[in-house]
């Protein structure tokens, strides 16, 4: 079954960003085919250059690289984010990839389970 | 036609309206000739799930609606067990299992794990969540 799960929400300041995503490794580690959406504020979970020592959390860049290890390979963000938040491809993690508004409608529509967070 | 639930809490009971929303939802599809797969609490919906909630006496306790409903439905009411022990919700095993001196998970219950919301999303005709993104 497809899973899609999109994500709005940055990496430290609210607890539903690491639990939402170890939700969707449960997906996976359940042999769901699961996408991931990271919109709007949830950008900031895929910037490369991270330091979580300050909010005396774990580092988020950990899991979010893990992320192939559980064949989660479908990896997004939005296009139109990228520029709003003033982050390039470069500054994100190789694995994500650009999606158009189009290209973001079209996974939705071929979700069998869409859930946000 | 009827359809199967499977319905995700993740709002705090005392400052978020969703798991009222959740349990009048889940009542409305049980007295619709629906049914619910399995409620799953997650996040700080496992709250929920706190038999210690003790609100003044003119006020609804949540925790005590989903006990009657799941009292009367036999419904399958499943706590996140990381979500859960993060926040202090646990069940005697638990309590036992880490020392914790006491326990505070209400009857009617039970703990368990990701997979368990995983599976219900597979098994039930439409997932739907409760719970505030904005909390």
């Amino acid at each position: 079954m497809k899973f899609l799960y999109i994500f709005t929400r940055s990496a430290y300041g609210n607890s539903i960003a690491r639990e939402a995503l170890d939700m969707a490794l449960a997906s996976a580690a359940f042999d769901q085919e699961v996408s991931l959406v990271f919109a709007q504020e949830a950008i900031y979970q895929l910037v490369m250059q991270q330091n979580s020592a300050n909010t005396e959390k774990k580092p988020h860049l950990g899991v979010i690289n893990a992320l192939p290890l559980y064949d989660i390979d479908d990896i997004y963000y939005l296009a139109e984010d990228s520029s709003t938040y003033n982050l390039p491809p470069a500054a994100l993690v190789p694995q994500a990839k650009a999606l158009s508004a189009e290209q973001f409608s079209s996974l939705m529509s071929s979700a069998d389970r869409i859930q946000s967070f | 036609m009827s359809l199967s639930f499977a319905l995700l809490v993740s709002g705090q009971p005392c400052t978020d309206q969703a798991s009222l929303s959740a349990l009048r939802f889940c009542k409305a599809a049980l007295d619709s000739g629906h049914s619910v797969y399995r409620v799953f609490f997650f996040n700080d919906g496992v709250h929920c799930a706190n038999r210690f909630i003790t609100p003044p006496q003119d006020e609804i306790s949540v925790p005590k609606q989903w006990q009657a409903l799941q009292q009367e439905f036999a419904i399958d009411l499943v706590v996140c067990v990381s979500s859960a022990l993060r926040r202090g919700i646990v069940d005697a095993k638990e309590a036992e299992r880490y020392e914790l001196g006491g326990h505070n998970m209400a009857d009617g219950f039970t703990i368990g794990g990701l997979g368990q919301w995983v599976d219900a999303c597979i098994q039930a005709d439409r997932v739907v969540r409760f719970g505030s993104n904005t909390q």
